[in-house]
C-alpha cells in the first residue's frame, strides 16, 4: 500500500516538474544577472576566478551561512558520537600493507602543500577555500588508514578550525567598522592575475580553507574512534 | 561564457550535503552500536 502511494506521488511530481520546467527552453540564460557578474566581476573585485567573486564577494553571505553548516554537523556528530562505547577488542584492525605505510609519512605533507595551493590560489583558478580544504582532510584521512600511531591530533585540529572561524567573521565584522558593510571589501583591489589582489578574498579563502580541512579532518578522526 | 551563480550554488550545496550526511552517518552508528541491526523492521520491533 505505502509503495503504491509512493508511485503515485512520484507520477504526480513528475508530471508537475515538466509541466513547469520543461516550457523553459533550454540552454538560454534564463538571468541578466549572469552577465552582469561575467561583465564586471574582474573589474569590481579583482579576482579573475568569477566563481570566487560571486562566492565570497557578491553572495559573500552565503558563505558564512555555509561554513556555520560546516560548524554545526561538525558539532553535532562530536556530540553524537562522544559517549560511544569503544569496540577496542571486538574488531581487530589490519595493519595497512607495506606500500601504503611507506607512502603515507611521505605523501601527507605534498597533499598538505597541495591543497594548500588549491586554497591559496583560489581567487585566480578554479578551486578555492571549500575545496582546497578537502584535499587537506583526504591527506589526513591518509595518515589514519596508512599509520595511525602518527595521526593528527584532535586538540590541534580543533584550534585551528576555531581560530580560522573566528578570522572570517572579525573580518567581516572589520568590514563593517570601516565600510558600514558587513563583508566589504575594504583592501586595495590589486591588479589582476596578481597572487595579492582582490581585496579580503585570498585572506578569507586562507581562513576558509584551514577551517574547512580542520573541521573535516576532525570528522575523520571522530568517525574514526580509538583506531588502535 | 557560463553562468557562474549556478556553479556558486551548488558549491554551497555539496558543501552543505557532505554536512548532512556526515551528521546521519554518525547517527547511523550510534543506532548500530545500540540495536545491533541497521534493519528498520527490526529496530520497530524491538520497542524500548
Amino acid at each position: 500500500m505505502r509503495k503504491f502511494l509512493a508511485i503515485v506521488l512520484l507520477v504526480i511530481l513528475a508530471i508537475g516538474i515538466a509541466q513547469s520546467i520543461g516550457k523553459v527552453p533550454f540552454g538560454t540564460p534564463k538571468t541578466k544577472v549572469g552577465r552582469y557578474y561575467i561583465d564586471n566581476g574582474v573589474k569590481e573585485t579583482g579576482a579573475t576566478n568569477i566563481v570566487t567573486s560571486v562566492v565570497l564577494g557578491y553572495r559573500g553571505l552565503d558563505t558564512l551561512g555555509e561554513v556555520t553548516v560546516l560548524f554545526i554537523a561538525a558539532l553535532g556528530l562530536a556530540l553524537v558520537l562522544f559517549g560511544r562505547a569503544h569496540d577496542s577488542g571486538e574488531q581487530r584492525r589490519e595493519p595497512a600493507s607495506l606500500v601504503v605505510f611507506s607512502g603515507c609519512r611521505f605523501l601527507f605533507p605534498l597533499i598538505v602543500l597541495f591543497g594548500t595551493y588549491i586554497f591559496l590560489h583560489g581567487h585566480l583558478t578554479p578551486g578555492g577555500g571549500f575545496q582546497g580544504g578537502a584535499i587537506i582532510a583526504s591527506g589526513i584521512l591518509l595518515v589514519y588508514l596508512g599509520c595511525p600511531a602518527r595521526r593528527v591530533k584532535r586538540p590541534r585540529l580543533t584550534v585551528v578550525e576555531s581560530l580560522s572561524g573566528l578570522a572570517f567573521v572579525v573580518i567581516g565584522l572589520i568590514g563593517l567598522g570601516i565600510g558600514g558593510a558587513f563583508l566589504l571589501n575594504f583592501l586595495p583591489t590589486g591588479s589582476a592575475y596578481r597572487l595579492i589582489s582582490a581585496g579580503i578574498m585570498p585572506i578569507i579563502y586562507v581562513a576558509i580553507g584551514l577551517k574547512v580541512g580542520a573541521e573535516l579532518g576532525g570528522i575523520v578522526d571522530g568517525l574514526a574512534g580509538d583506531g588502535k | 561564457m557560463v553562468d557562474p551563480v549556478p556553479q556558486a550554488l551548488v558549491l554551497t550545496a555539496i558543501v552543505i550535503g557532505v554536512s548532512v550526511l556526515a551528521l546521519g552517518l554518525s547517527l547511523a552508528i550510534r543506532l548500530y552500536a545500540h540495536y545491533g541491526t541497521l534493519n528498520l523492521r527490526k529496530i520497530k520491533e524491538l520497542r524500548w
